[in-house]
């Protein structure tokens, strides 16, 4: 009896039948003697102690050397490689060419307003030329107008609209952008055919929103972001909608205010994406919290604070966060600053007590209004620095 | 020393050969006396053959190529997808792991099966 496997060789087939000694079977054929429980032909072994011992002959003798080099009757190996503008630039990638794990883009216009292009080959076999088909997952990654064609490289360029892009106001992350692209290569003589998709990270995704911001939201001036900017963190009060956070300056502030408090503090307010921040009801179209460049800090366990010990508490977090090298220190309600921008507060004297021990002069007034009870509305302290000059790499 | 693509060409043509003979050569010493061995020839194309079905599993050590050159003699060319116990650990692999091994030893098992009802 023989095999039909596909690939029409005619490899004996085991089957019960073989192994009855009765029958011979076909020359060549896997018959009952092989494994017959008792030794034929000079042969000590059962048949299944020949298996093992061969098994055992070619961990210690063939090992893990490469079989067959570039085998004739094997399939090549196809290796695609893709690049767009960001694989090009050093601080990004050590190679221009970057296999798909690798591969980081951005699709829409960028500053001169044309659309991105990104760019596909075959890398191995070297040369290899190949028919592509490049075809965008989901809506969201937009359309191709010339998704098809020939050659060793494939040039497409997505091209996306408003309405095909997530840009409202929301707290869930978006999905990233993907193509699948298939290749096929003619070599030696035979077709073969590869499907990869390529997908944006998650730093890739953070940075695509600040790319649909800039094409389509009136005022959004901000910069895409550096990629080395966004970061892991442990703590899930700076996050925005992502695991990771864009830190162009937050951290530093952070830490440095929370030296000078002396303590923790309570971020209510760290990085936020352009789309949390329209979430967040923000009327600022720049606001440097999308930049990673402002916090909003309360005293920790503020909530249950009344009176003069709430006042001094947040009086000694905005007197800390004066203390950090920064742009602007706010004593905020809401989106609304209730104290001159970084003010400050005066100590109190002889002529002007604090007889309720807050910190506060009694008397104290700014805009016609008590500095106690400005401290008292208060729901945040406010910090920031001006976002980086990181225009070039949009 | 730089080669040129002919040089190369020839280079992997003759590392191909020399493995492919390295596999068959300890094929043919361990199932060469038994009655699985379908003569030289188409031993041989045998090697080829799994060095092919290895490679669609994302395995090319000639170990592996190996012994599922000896399953393709034992059971068949296509044990693979015929073979149950095959079948079931192509279902349980993760990712690209190797398993030849796995197979062999499954092989061992189902040959061993036999032997010990026969007893």
């Amino acid at each position: 009896m023989s095999g039909t496997g596909n690939n029409g060789l005619t490899a004996p087939r085991f089957t019960w039948d073989l192994l009855n000694p009765n029958t011979s079977g076909q020359p060549g054929s896997f018959t009952g003697r092989a494994v017959s429980p008792e030794p034929v032909q000079g042969q000590t072994n059962r048949f299944s102690k020949t298996m093992e011992n061969a098994g055992t002959a070619a961990d210690q003798q063939l090992g893990d050397k490469p079989a067959g080099g570039d085998c004739a009757t094997c399939p090549p190996q196809i290796i695609l490689e893709h690049r767009s503008q960001y694989t090009a630039k050093t601080r990004y990638s050590e190679k221009e060419w970057v296999v798909a794990s690798k591969f980081i883009f951005l699709v829409g216009k960028d500053v001169s307003r044309s659309f991105r292009t990104l760019s596909v080959r075959v890398a191995s076999p070297e040369g290899a030329s190949a028919t592509w088909e490049v075809t965008p997952v989901g809506t969201h990654s937009g359309t191709i107008p010339k998704r098809t064609g020939t050659g060793n490289r494939f040039d497409y360029t997505p091209e996306v609209t408003n309405a095909q892009r997530p840009i409202t106001a929301s707290k869930k992350p978006n999905p990233p952008v993907q193509y699948s692209i298939k290749a096929t290569i003619t070599h030696g003589g035979k077709s073969h055919e590869i499907v990869e998709v390529v997908t944006q990270d998650e730093r890739d995704i953070i940075r695509q929103e600040y790319v649909d911001q800039r094409m389509w939201r009136d005022k959004f001036t901000l910069h895409v972001p550096y990629r080395n900017h966004i970061k892991a963190t442990d703590r899930a009060d700076l996050r925005g909608n992502y695991q990771l956070i864009l830190d162009s300056a937050m951290t530093e502030l952070l830490t440095a205010t929370e030296a000078a408090y002396g303590g923790r503090v309570h971020v209510s307010s760290g990085w936020r994406n352009p789309r949390r921040n329209l979430a967040a009801g923000s009327k600022v179209p720049n606001s440097n919290h999308q930049h990673g460049g402002a916090l909003d800090m309360q005293p920790i366990g503020q909530r249950d604070m009344r009176g003069a010990t709430r006042r001094a508490a947040y009086l000694r977090l905005y007197n800390a966060a004066r203390s950090v090298r920064s742009r602007v220190v706010l004593l905020e309600k809401g989106p609304s600053a209730v104290y001159p921008s970084s003010a400050a507060v005066p100590s109190p004297t002889d002529k002007m007590p604090d007889t309720n021990e807050d910190g506060i002069p009694d008397a104290a007034t700014s805009g016609g209004s008590k500095v106690e009870s400005l401290f008292d509305i208060a729901s945040h302290v406010h910090i920031d620095r001006a976002a980086p000059d990181e225009a070039d790499d949009d | 020393m730089k080669l040129d693509a002919h040089q190369r060409g020839e280079v992997t043509a003759a590392a191909r050969d020399a493995s492919e003979r390295r596999i068959f050569a300890l094929l043919r010493q361990h199932y060469g006396p038994t009655q699985v061995w379908p003569g030289d020839p188409q031993a041989l194309e045998v090697v080829r053959a799994a060095t092919v079905k290895a490679a669609d599993y994302a395995m090319n050590a000639e170990r592996d190529v190996f012994k599922i050159a000896a399953l393709m003699l034992s059971f068949s060319d296509d044990f693979d997808t015929r073979e149950p116990w095959a079948r079931e650990i192509v279902a349980a692999r993760e990712g690209d792991a190797p398993i030849a091994e796995l197979w062999y030893q499954a092989g061992i098992a189902e040959v061993r099966r036999y032997e010990d009802a026969r007893r």
